[in-house]
């Protein structure tokens, strides 16, 4: 459910007028398909839908004058597709342009984070016209089992794979395990193992979600879709506009692994969201940002103006099927490790299932990619402008490293994480980096978690 | 919140300010072909296709009309147009019952808004555009306060509307009285403002080539809107524009067909 309020076209604007409505209440909208036309001051502009969705109210008629902000429509969830697998995955349905994206009151400019609009689907299909007609649930039912949803031969309109079709492509696969590609156990012993320490039950990582279909040429050319158009032009923009660098420390983050290890289980039982290290590093990030207000704020070099904020809109990165998006959690400065990891949960299921409101896109002031999560040593993050900071929490891994313990050095095998922090040098200097990475791994070696976890 | 400058700064303005903004005289254009070009150029635009673009061209003798246009600003009949071999489009713009005929400049800027707090921006910096290019021809303008144009004392100088389609991006733009047949004027209430004239740069003694105010407009864009400007032929436009539809599948907006 989303409102739709008549945007600021102007900062002195504080009216405009409905001059027509380009939908009727019950019509299916995409995300930004334009929805009313409002004129101010010799100037007709469409207004286009934060997300899609089924219009269920209109609220003013044409000729009315609306004051900026005031809620013109109400766009609710997408009515119910009729392809045949209408039953218990009704609610996992999206229209044929699903997600939502950025917020329509006033950014037009698309950003990575409003990436996953894509009114089009037949102009980005990356693989050459190998898309396929899923709903999220019927992909990743299919992804669980190993399954590409361009092997399954769709029964619905326009060869749209249906849940039927899905389920029954899983149950033929499970009578003919040996087509499993996920069998890399070591082959026979005819030559040495590889690596001697490898576990022999070791599997390849995934390869790229995104194949290419070469089709017997030595190259493909293809164009680029629009998600990728943008994520290229707001990462070129991050670059051209800001002077951004990177800055790290390395931190123990032994004791958090430990208590992470002995609380997980329960934490799980009483929380229903994992306990990751991700949500105590966030929940660590909040506490150090505020008393290092640099970092969380925003500048207009153009004004000559830094913007502060008391509160922490914590940004994620989350990598979905469709592209990279950013959502945020707001005020995350006030929640403990479980509100933590309960948001960053939420978050980021509504953002692989492109569920996610306008407002948890924007408005974000400090944001966390989290690389380690594909086991990434190292990372330059690049920002999310007006942001001036992101941090890269890449890889946590046993290392031996000498502890001192005042009378004298010894190797200890300990955990070990690197925090990488991409700062906006207009804003933020080296030494500011630093004293906010020293402060936060402070804070994530010394602070005792297991208070806010409840043992 | 007040803006103490009423023309936003590039950054403002153009969402790909680093971007050059392509200047295309397209010499004499019927109306209707050149609101299809526009329409065009604007999926381009939208599609990522192309990057902003400013058209200078010339149209004949038309009336164009607003959607809010109250049709009692068309003073003649359809005779008296036919007379005057006067047509009459109705456009996809805000703005009320507009002239546009030979010896006007008109100016077309296709361009992605960084933001939709820009939409009125855009206008005022329009309006700046034509301020600086008429400073350059001795011509002191100036707007006035609820009165989008540009106006030489009492006497409007050059009209301006804007259309903002989905993703910022503008279409429509300003008409600049180079040496336009005035007398055309009197069929309509220009804009729907009864108590005020327009004059042209003919009338107040300037006598400068379409070619020659085409030459100070572009400049006078290029500065406000931050641009550096590159000349791209009429011919080259077109076979961008066909390459690009052969690619995109057909606008998934319909297009409103309004012409009466």
């Amino acid at each position: 459910m989303a409102d739709v309020q008549l945007p600021q076209l102007g900062e002195s604007v504080a009216e405009g007028v409905i001059t027509q409505w380009l939908v009727e209440v019950g019509d299916e909208v995409a995300v930004d398909q334009p929805i009313v036309e409002i004129s101010t001051d010799k100037v007709d502009t469409e207004v286009p839908s934060p997300v899609a969705g089924t219009v269920t109210d209109i609220r003013f008629a044409v000729d009315d004058t609306v004051e900026v902000g005031q809620v013109i429509a109400v766009i609710g969830e997408a009515g119910t597709s009729n392809d045949g697998d209408a039953g218990a995955d009704a609610s996992e349905e999206e229209a044929p342009a699903p997600a939502p994206s950025a917020p329509a009151d006033d950014e037009p400019r698309e950003r990575p984070r409003a990436a996953q609009a894509d009114p089009e689907p037949t102009s980005s299909a990356p693989g050459g016209g190998r898309r396929v007609q899923a709903s999220p649930l019927v992909r990743r039912l299919l992804r669980e089992a190993g399954i590409e949803p361009a092997d399954v031969s769709g029964t619905g309109p326009a060869g749209r794979v249906t849940r039927a079709d899905a389920e029954q492509a899983i149950a033929t696969k499970d009578q003919a395990p040996s087509a499993a590609p996920a069998t890399a156990a070591a082959p026979a012993a005819a030559y040495p193992a590889p690596a001697p320490t490898a576990p022999s039950t070791r599997e390849r990582p995934a390869a790229s979600p995104f194949q290419v279909d070469f089709g017997g040429e030595t190259s493909v050319t293809q164009d680029l879709s629009r998600i990728r158009r943008i994520i290229a032009r707001s990462m070129m923009e991050s670059l051209q506009t800001t002077a951004q660098l990177t800055a790290a420390v390395e931190a123990d983050v032994t004791a958090i692994m430990n208590l992470r290890s002995a609380v997980k289980d329960s934490f799980r039982a009483r929380e229903g969201a994992s306990l990751t290290p991700l949500a105590i590093i966030a929940r660590a990030v909040c506490m150090t940002l505020p008393r290092h207000p640099a970092l969380n704020s925003s500048i207009d070099q153009e004004a000559g103006t830094a913007t502060f904020h008391r509160n922490v809109n914590l940004g994620f990165a989350v990598d979905t099927e469709r592209g990279l998006l950013v959502p945020n959690v707001k005020n995350a400065q006030d929640l403990t490790v479980p509100g933590m990891a309960r948001a960053i949960g939420d978050i980021a299921s509504k953002a692989r299932s492109q569920k996610l409101g306008p407002d948890e896109i924007s408005g974000g002031t400090f944001t966390i990619t989290n690389t380690g999560s594909m086991g990434t040593l190292f990372d330059t993050p690049v920002l999310n402008p007006p942001e001036v900071a992101i941090l890269a929490t890449p890889a946590i891994e046993k290392r031996p490293v000498v502890i001192s313990d005042g009378l004298s050095d010894s190797i200890a095998i300990r955990w070990m994480t690197y925090l990488c922090l991409t700062y906006d040098h207009r804003m933020v200097d080296g030494a500011d980096a630093a004293r906010f990475l020293q402060d936060l791994k402070f804070v994530l070696e010394t602070h005792d978690f297991a208070a806010e976890l409840g043992g | 919140m007040t803006d103490p400058a009423p023309v936003p700064s590039p950054a403002r303005l153009r969402a790909d300010v680093a971007e050059p903004v392509h200047v295309v005289r397209a010499g004499l254009v019927a109306y209707r072909d050149a609101w299809d070009l526009q329409r065009d150029l604007v999926d381009a635009r939208r599609e990522g296709a192309i990057e902003d673009h400013l058209l200078l061209l010339e149209h004949p003798a038309v009336y164009t009309l607003g959607r809010r246009t109250d049709r009692a600003n068309v003073r003649w009949d359809a005779d008296a147009r036919a007379a005057h071999g006067i047509d009459l489009v109705e456009v996809d713009r805000g703005g009320d019952v507009t002239y546009h005929g030979p010896g006007q400049l008109v100016g077309y800027a296709i361009v992605r808004l960084a933001s939709l707090r820009s939409v009125v921006g855009h206008v005022r910096a329009l309006e700046e555009v034509l301020v600086r290019a008429l400073q350059t021809f001795g011509v002191t303008s100036h707007r006035v306060e609820g009165l989008t144009g540009v106006w030489v004392g009492d006497e409007k100088i050059a009209a301006i509307g804007v259309r903002v389609a989905s993703r910022g991006i503008t279409s429509h733009g300003f008409a600049l009285n180079v040496d336009p047949d005035l007398g055309d004027f009197a069929g309509i209430v220009p804009c729907g403002i009864a108590d005020r004239g327009v004059c042209s740069m003919r009338g107040l003694g300037i006598s400068a080539s379409l070619d020659e105010v085409s030459d100070a407009v572009a400049r006078a864009f290029g500065e406000v809107f931050g641009a550096t400007l590159v000349a791209e032929p009429a011919e080259r436009l077109h076979r961008r524009l066909a390459r690009h539809q052969q690619r995109a599948p057909a606008p998934t907006q319909s297009r409103r067909e309004a012409t009466v």
